[in-house]
């Protein structure tokens, strides 16, 4: 147990924190009938947002964010034949996957060296947390739901966020579609039917409408199956086998209720209600000579959110988030080595969250942000060397924003507490610590969309309870691990109204270095091995291009692609094997294009995503060399529409070439698959 | 596996069996020892599989760490957990933990002869102890199983204590180290040896409750006297690992020798390396004893410091069964002091006097030395 002086500290800092915001509140409701009155300055808001929204569908966000934004819509998805979410992480730079293969197996990402847990998820406007492990599975986020998926590394010009979604060195944005808007009376449905290759289908609906202008819905329920059982190629010298990835069966559904209230025009209270579960087998790692594997994990979460916006109070906007979650993962393995022949791991993990921002803008070229959150996180599990491990978390920030027709610059300063304890057992370390972030975009000339763009963020992330109490594994010793990421870029979109119709070019350097590192090397699909590396560094570049070319009267060819150079080096002893070779499961070289064709009869695509050598050792042992890979497909879809009604059909080929390769050693990836989805939308 | 066994089935069979060696049975073979392997577990967190690399007396060299000598000899690989290898009716077996499997090959040449596929309940083969041309192997599950030697074949298995592992003769019984390896949370609780009688092919099992703290797991003998390690893995450091002799079938048979952490036995001479989890490199011993008074005669290998000669972190003590030459399994440590668990190891060769004679580099996790009485596999 922790002493109560520790949770006094906490408290009052909670209490400050919360009282801080507070008292902001009733600032701005006191003075927004004064602000209201001075000319122009109701208007500010609005008159910011409007503009923002108008030069938004002109200008790529890409382009004008101060730092490094890479965002897919779900339209941009489809152009770019876009299969899954893993894929579509692959088509973003400087992201570096772990997939265990096939629709069952996690996949996890990891940007520009840093690892996983350095990376953060927000869902809907709220940071998904995973005291556990740290590492959140993407592949449970189907993309059926998904409006768009984006990445942030470092921090941008959007200020008005919580304090928790500046706390990460990268972020992956994952916004689901929205309810009907308010001017939108009709029943909105959706029902789609994926099937595909080894024992896989997907059945999908969606159904919205606002029941009032001020009141609107929408539930949305999936379900998939997957038997999983790709084969593939095991080659073990002179002996090459055709073998099939046994024991991967995976059953998982997800539910989900939105409903968004707008109880005036300018303020908003969404209410999401969320339940996933996935019940799976797992194949494990191919092991030569012994095929059995008897593994098993169910993963459910339920998380119930709300999220209130009001950008009615003039110079002043708020944001108040609350969020509950409760997540339970249970493994099981049956080997008669076990006591009992059977092994269970089960976590329960609670989290409760609360945020408020407050946003400021006292001219049209200054803002500030400021956000406090409180997070509390649980959970119980047989597993650790404690009992009951909890933390409590407050982040506040505050940020300046600074406007002008050429620059566009923000500085942040994050405040970071956190108190650990058990309620039985020595606790890990507790942390507070200052964090600022400093970030610019100049465009040099007035007549071009030419950006020049620098940042700078320091964030250190807090040990996971695997880490820290893991039954020997763990230690409460184990460091934070400290990170400082420069950036710099240059972005240049063309647009015009001839055959090239747009042209957006990105390119960044970047220089990361991390203390404390903490890098993860996977036993299996679910047990990780820590090494504390003490020092890396991570150097490297990212270049994007996407052009859409028009070739005839509604023909365009429309290109994506990306390119990533990384070098991530433990740095920890010149003496070390390990000292500045390349870290493990991270590529030199990777990258993904796409190539479509848009025209009325059928769209195809042909997409592209690889990856250089890799080791599975950080002293890169040339025996754990995992071969590079490109792995190709392609895709052809049609839209019929009929008044209200449209009908989609949608044939993907993975893996056209039948490339054999892996992501993490001993986890095969599959081979050629295909998918046909067919949807039906009454709009 | 339709596609391995179709392989095994296609590789030629070997003759020319010999009487059943005890390689632990220092001093009976009369046969001129002209090399030995090192058996090496790879990593499992770094996916680095198993391996074995070859020494050779007369030309005093061994083929490359990485290059692995099974893989050079069959095309294949050895697979994962490679635990141990023995000789037996001319034949090697070797003891493939993960990959569940018990090579056969000949030991001269490596090349596969058969291999022995555990399946039912007897399943994850550890360690084996050879007798009259047949071969007894604990499995991880719980059993010891009676191999065949002439046909190669799982004859009986009997059920022992949790999760054995270490298993050596004492005259015309087994002992085996119960480890409960896999009840860590329960701290190894049921561990303990058992004492299986060859004739009879029946046990008693003893559980340990005279060394709290300390559970059994390797096993060495001279074919007579039986020494078990008990490890510890107290984090505080107050238990250590100890050496106890086993001398019968109750716990009052059992006494504690010294401590220690790795042993050989060889004639009447107990070798102990005493290398506790946290001990510092400059407190690790490496002390002889007499296998029944336990006194005490002195240091069994000669190092000097940042030469050749010196252990960095010993790994395990295998003495030759004819000549007494002592072969020394280390890690190479890394800058920081650690161990080096995902680098290639090393093998140093002393003599009867402790003497350094040459250090080879092994593969990734040497944990285990055979020695042969041919010339070795190049």
């Amino acid at each position: 147990m922790k002493s109560n002086g520790k949770s006094k500290v906490l408290s009052k800092t909670v209490i400050c924190a919360f009282v801080g915001a507070s008292m902001f509140v009733p600032a701005m409701s006191a003075s927004s009938s004064e602000y209201a009155t001075r000319a122009g300055s109701a208007d500010t808001v609005g008159k910011n947002l409007q503009e923002f929204e108008v030069v938004s569908k002109r200008v790529r966000k890409e382009v004008t964010s101060t730092a490094p934004l890479f965002n897919l819509t779900n339209e941009r998805m489809k152009t770019m034949g876009v299969t899954d979410i893993s894929d579509a992480l692959h088509r973003l730079p400087g992201v570096n996957i772990r997939d265990y293969g096939g629709a069952g197996g996690m996949k996890t990402v990891s940007v520009r060296g840093f690892g996983t847990t350095h990376t953060g998820v927000i869902y809907d406007g709220i940071v998904l947390s995973d005291c556990q492990s740290g590492k959140i599975d993407l592949a449970r986020y189907s993309l059926d739901n998904v409006g768009s998926l984006s990445l942030i590394v470092g921090d941008n010009s959007d200020i008005f966020v919580p304090a928790k979604a500046s706390a990460s060195a990268a972020s992956i944005i994952i916004s689901t579609m929205s309810v009907p808007g308010p001017l939108d009376s009709l029943w909105h449905v959706t029902g789609q039917m994926r099937v595909g290759a080894f024992g896989t289908y997907n059945p999908y609906f969606k159904v919205g409408k606002s029941i009032t202008p001020k009141f609107s819905f929408s539930a949305i329920g999936e379900y998939t199956h997957g038997k999983n059982n790709y084969p593939f190629t095991l080659e073990n010298g002179k002996l090459v086998t055709r073998e099939r990835r046994d024991n991967s069966m995976m059953n998982s559904w997800h539910g989900e209720v939105n409903t968004r209230w707008r109880p005036t025009s300018a303020s908003t209270l969404d209410a999401k209600l969320y339940y996933y579960d996935n019940n799976r087998q797992l194949p494990g790692p191919v092991i030569l000579y012994n095929p059995i594997c008897r593994e098993k994990l169910r993963d459910r979460n339920f998380f119930g959110q709300l999220t209130y916006k009001n950008l009615s109070l003039s110079k002043f906007s708020f944001q108040g988030l609350a969020k509950f979650n409760w997540d339970a993962s249970h493994y099981h393995d049956e080997d008669g080595k076990y006591p009992g022949g059977e092994l269970n791991e089960t976590y329960y993990q609670r989290e409760v969250y609360a945020s408020g921002s407050v946003l400021y803008l006292p001219t049209d070229k200054l803002a500030f942000n400021y956000s406090a959150d409180y997070a509390y996180n649980v959970m119980t599990t047989n597993q650790l060397e404690v009992i009951a491990p909890w933390r409590h978390s407050v982040l506040q920030s505050l940020t300046g924003k600074f406007q002008n027709s050429w620059l566009l610059a923000t500085a942040r300063l994050l405040w970071s507490i956190y108190d650990n304890g058990a309620k039985e057992g020595e606790s890990s370390k507790d942390a507070n610590k200052l964090s600022p972030s400093l970030s610019v975009s100049v465009q040099p000339f007035r007549d071009r969309l030419f950006f020049i763009r620098a940042s700078y963020k320091n964030i250190f992330r807090m040990t996971t309870f695997n880490e820290s109490y893991y039954y020997h594994m763990g230690s409460t010793s184990l460091r934070p691990e400290d990170t400082d990421q420069f950036n710099f870029g240059l972005t240049w979109q063309y647009n015009s109204a001839n055959w090239l119709q747009s042209l957006v070019l990105t390119g960044d350097v970047y220089y990361n270095n991390v203390k404390d590192k903490i890098v993860a090397i996977p036993t299996n699909m679910f047990i990780w091995s820590m090494t504390n590396l003490d020092k890396a560094r991570a150097f490297g570049a990212d270049v994007t291009a996407s052009a859409t070319f028009n070739l005839a009267y509604r023909q365009n060819l429309v290109f994506a692609g990306n390119y990533s150079w990384q070098r991530v080096q433990p740095r920890t002893h010149p003496g070390n094997p390990d000292y500045n070779k390349q870290v493990a499961y991270t590529p030199i070289h990777s990258g993904a294009a796409s190539l479509s064709w848009e025209n009325p009869w059928v769209d195809v695509v042909f997409h592209a995503t690889g990856a250089s050598d890799r080791y599975g050792t950080n002293t890169n042992l040339p025996i754990t060399r995992i071969k590079g890979y490109v792995d190709c497909g392609a895709s052809l879809m049609r839209s019929f529409k009929f008044k209200r009604n449209t009908i989609d059909l949608r044939f993907d080929l993975t893996n056209l070439f039948d490339t054999q390769y892996e992501i993490v050693a001993s986890y095969p990836m599959p081979g050629r698959a295909w998918k046909f989805t067919v949807t039906y939308k009454l709009n | 596996m339709k596609k391995l066994t179709f392989w095994l089935l296609a590789a030629f069979m070997t003759l020319g069996f010999t009487a059943c060696d005890d390689n632990e049975n220092g001093g009976e073979a009369v046969e001129t020892i002209s090399g030995f392997y090192t058996i090496n577990g790879g990593n499992k967190r770094g996916k680095i599989p198993a391996s074995l690399t070859a020494y050779d007396y007369t030309t005093g060299e061994s083929i490359k760490p990485l290059e692995d000598a099974f893989f050079a000899a069959n095309g294949i690989a050895l697979g994962d957990g490679a635990q141990q290898a023995v000789i037996c009716n001319g034949k090697m077996y070797i003891a493939m933990y993960t990959s569940n499997l018990i090579w056969v090959v000949e030991p001269e040449t490596l090349k596969i002869i058969s291999s022995i596929k555990p399946d039912g309940d007897a399943v994850s083969p550890r360690a084996m102890a050879a007798k009259d041309n047949k071969l007894y192997c604990t499995m991880y599950t719980g059993y010891v199983s009676e191999i065949d030697a002439t046909k190669d074949e799982i004859t009986r298995n009997l059920k022992v204590g949790s999760n054995p592992d270490g298993i050596a003769l004492a005259g015309n019984k087994l002992v085996v180290a119960n480890t409960d390896g896999m009840n860590s949370k329960n701290g190894y609780a049921d561990n303990g040896v058992s004492i299986v009688d060859l004739a009879t092919f029946t046990q008693v099992e003893i559980k340990n409750t005279k060394f709290p703290g300390n559970h059994s797991t390797e096993v060495a003998s001279n074919g007579r006297d039986a020494f078990v390690v008990m490890q510890s893995y107290d984090e505080t450091c107050k238990i250590l690992p100890i050496i106890v002799k086993v001398a019968g079938n109750t716990e009052d048979d059992i006494v504690k020798v010294c401590n220690g952490t790795n042993i050989d036995v060889w004639g009447n001479n107990l070798y102990v390396i005493d290398a506790p989890y946290y001990g510092k490199a400059e407190n690790i011993t490496y002390k002889v004893y007499d296998v029944n008074s336990f006194a005490e005669k002195g240091q069994f290998i000669k190092q000097t410091s940042g030469s050749d000669s010196e252990i960095l972190a010993p790994n395990g003590v295998f003495v030759d069964p004819v000549g007494g030459d002592i072969v020394m399994l280390s890690y190479y440590l890394k800058a920081d002091g650690t161990n080096a668990t995902q680098e290639p190891s090393y093998a140093n060769i002393y003599d009867n006097a402790g003497n350094f004679k040459k250090r080879i580099d092994c593969g990734v996790g040497a944990r285990a030395v055979t020695f042969i009485h041919e010339k070795i596999a190049k």
